[in-house]
């Protein structure tokens, strides 16, 4: 199924009131950022203990 | 450096390991609610609700479309962590863990009973039929049944400024959703079904936590996690959804509508935040044991609150900054707590 209009608009209208700037894409772009982190912390712990 | 000194540094750097895992947990469970939010008004979930909801009424349109969301929620966790376990070399861990049925894994899948169906279910009961700052509330209790549990069971030790620690912290998670919950509260008749939601959420993952730390004296938390994953998938995908198509709902047609890129990427980032907070939940749990990990999880309701804030531009009330005060306090309470008092965390 194809996203409809109403569905797009539904969805944009949740990031148009954001204080950051591209809030629709940083989001994602954030949660790699922890994400890698979290993985890199994981890999040294398991090294370490 | 002698005996005594060398335990001492080791056991620092345990427990400082400890909060950092359950400080992520909370990082992670707080910025899921971005994803978790977005993915209900995408198709094919706004169209399954409007259409379901024509039929059967609201409140069963939302339970069934809770249902289908989060099934695929915990398939995507299950993606999420076959890479954080390819990343960490731990796939031969985990088929040895899964064999030991008896000793190990059995905890896990006893684990995915009380947070799948009943912990999440019943939280979307509770958001469904009372409201989401009521859900949010109920579920901050979960580490009292939590801590509560693993001191009754086996002996988990939790000292006064644990639990002091904790309380404030659920105090500042009560004072965040409070006023949502008095507005939820005020608007009327409220179904007991939604209560028997908030108590389901509450008591699912506190007995989840209490479990997986029993499991976790024998096995490592990371394939623990995904074993836990593994059997909520089978209660969603093989029990819970196949029921829910024979009683008439049409499950199949729309989670095969769901392969659409938009909602494949917020399901796929739903999964990873999700499934990094779990996995990370049940790391800090042999570190610093159920109570602290669970009571510094419970920070998620103040990231939420943040990210929410940032990246919907939802302007905090008064009430959510003295609850995310003392949400810090809390932390504090519990961070600057001395590490002799922790060199064990069973009694003797």
């Amino acid at each position: 199924m194809v996203q409809t209009v109403a569905a797009m608009e539904a969805y944009n209208a949740h990031w148009a009131n954001s204080f950051i700037p591209r809030a629709e894409i940083l989001w994602i772009i954030l949660i790699l950022i922890l994400a890698v982190i979290a993985l890199w912390q994981a890999r040294t712990f398991v090294s370490k203990f | 450096m002698d005996l005594k000194a060398l335990k001492t540094q080791e056991s620092k750097r345990k427990i400082s390991k400890g909060y950092m895992w359950a400080l992520f947990c909370a990082v992670f469970w707080g910025i899921w609610y971005l994803p978790g939010t977005v993915v209900w008004v995408l198709n094919p979930f706004d169209e399954m609700y409007k259409i379901i909801a024509g039929t059967s009424g609201d409140a069963e349109s939302l339970v069934v479309t809770a249902a289908l969301i989060t099934a695929f929620n915990a398939l995507t966790v299950m993606l999420a962590l076959m890479l954080w376990n390819g990343v960490l070399g731990k796939f031969g861990e985990l088929g040895r863990t899964l064999k030991e049925f008896n000793p190990c894994s059995k905890w896990f899948f006893l684990a995915s009973i009380f947070g799948g169906p009943i912990a999440i279910l019943g939280s979307f009961m509770a958001m469904g039929f009372i409201g989401g700052a009521f859900a949010a509330v109920a579920a901050l209790l979960y580490p009292v049944i939590g801590s509560v549990l693993a001191y009754y069971w086996y002996g988990e030790k939790i000292s006064k400024r644990a639990a002091t620690g904790i309380i404030i912290i659920i105090l500042g998670g009560i004072t965040i959703f409070g006023g949502g919950v008095m507005t939820e509260l005020a608007t009327g008749k409220i179904p007991w079904i939604g209560y028997l939601g908030g108590l389901m959420a509450a008591a699912g993952w506190g007995i989840e936590g209490a479990i997986a730390g029993k499991g976790l004296d024998i096995s490592e938390p990371d394939v623990g996690l995904t074993l836990r994953f593994l059997g909520e998938n089978i209660i969603w995908w093989i029990i819970i959804v196949p029921i829910l198509a024979i009683v008439g709902f049409p499950m199949y047609s729309f989670a095969l509508q769901a392969f659409e890129p938009l909602t494949l990427l917020v399901l796929i980032f739903a999964g990873i935040t999700f499934g990094f907070c779990y996995v990370c939940w049940y790391k800090s749990f042999p570190l610093i044991g159920v109570g602290r990990g669970q009571g510094i999880g419970n920070l998620y309701g103040l990231f939420a609150i943040i990210f929410i804030f940032l990246f919907f531009g939802e302007i905090p009330e008064w009430t959510i900054l003295v609850g995310g005060t003392l949400c810090v306090i809390g932390s504090f309470t519990m961070f600057t707590e001395e590490t002799s008092a922790l060199e064990t965390l069973r009694g003797e």
